[in-house]
């Protein structure tokens, strides 16, 4: 489902032998600086916010994507506290990080607690 | 209570189970459900425009996924654009905020409830499940805030999407796979 680039998008541009070109996201194409601004916005949000661990792949149509896995700590995950934090959290790496804007690459959020993540382990982070 | 309402009604239920009762399946459908309720109350609000009510559920069954999950990208992504302008108090602020709500959570909703059914290799968390429920409670309320304003209906109707949007579902592109991709049917 190819979509018109953003404005302030900038992917890289790579020639193929066919003589066409693939628009690569700068998200995959530059990784460690990725990941570098949304450590960035990770030490913004402790304490709710233990860890962010950003993947990167497709959304279900084919997107490119970056999905990522935020561990709360146990008090910011209580179900009184629980929308209002997400929304923060997720308003907030959206502003910071721009991840379609300027990495070219859908965000999305999964939230567990640190006793849910303490349980299940860090295995079943991969998808 | 509307159809939309009873399955958001359904999927807390769901969460709500005792500990004991509570299982892998059940929070699974509790996500897919509350997905659902939103996909349906978008659904119905458009239809009721539709001036013969037997015809509503026919109109209905135009509205697909893809293209609401199109329309949906597209809104937030400009209401983004327009937020990062950082406009001022204004009723055109309040109701671009609440319909970023409820197209930012049909977006995120719909991911989820795609790895609630088919990507059984990440474990679907309590925290997950109410964050999904909880988003999609707010999102009813952000649409029963914004139902009557005309940039609320023309979401609606971009929705159904278009006669491109039709020929790329019957088509759709070859996508390279990638480490990390989840790609399943929709259904």
């Amino acid at each position: 489902m190819p979509r018109a680039l953003p404005h302030g998008h900038s992917p890289i541009l790579i020639k193929t032998r066919d003589n066409g070109f693939v628009y690569i996201p700068r998200a995959f194409a530059q990784l460690s600086l990725f990941q570098a601004a949304v450590a960035r916005a990770a030490r913004q949000l402790a304490p709710h916010v233990v860890d962010i661990t950003p993947t990167l792949g497709n959304d279900w149509s084919g997107e490119p994507a970056v999905f990522f896995m935020i561990i709360l700590a146990d008090a910011a995950s209580r179900r009184d506290q629980l929308l209002k934090v997400t929304n923060q959290v997720s308003s907030l790496i959206v502003q910071q990080v721009q991840p379609l804007e300027q990495w070219g690459v859908l965000p999305y959020f999964d939230f567990r607690s640190q006793s849910e993540q303490a349980r299940i382990g860090p295995q079943s982070l991969a998808s | 209570m509307t159809f939309a309402d009873d399955l958001l009604a359904l999927a807390l239920d769901i969460a709500n189970l005792p500990c004991e009762a509570r299982r892998q399946a059940s929070l699974r459908r509790a996500v897919s459900t509350a997905y659902y309720a939103l996909f349906h109350l978008l659904i119905s609000e458009a239809t009721l425009n539709w001036a013969r009510p037997e015809l509503r559920p026919i109109l209905g069954r135009f509205f697909d996924h893809g293209p609401m999950y199109s329309t949906s990208v597209a809104k937030e992504a400009e209401l983004n654009a327009y937020f990062k302008g950082n406009p001022p108090e204004s009723s055109e602020r309040t109701v671009a905020q609440h319909l970023l709500t409820v197209s930012k959570t049909f977006v995120q909703a719909q991911q989820r409830r795609i790895d609630a059914d088919y990507n059984m290799g990440i474990e679907v968390t309590e925290t997950e499940t109410l964050t999904q429920i909880e988003s999609v409670a707010g999102a009813f309320k952000s649409w029963d805030i914004i139902r009557d304003e005309a940039t609320a209906q023309v979401y609606l109707l971009s929705m159904l999407g278009n006669k491109d949007r039709r020929e790329k579902k019957a088509n759709p592109p070859k996508q390279p796979k990638r480490r990390g991709s989840k790609q399943p049917p929709i259904a």
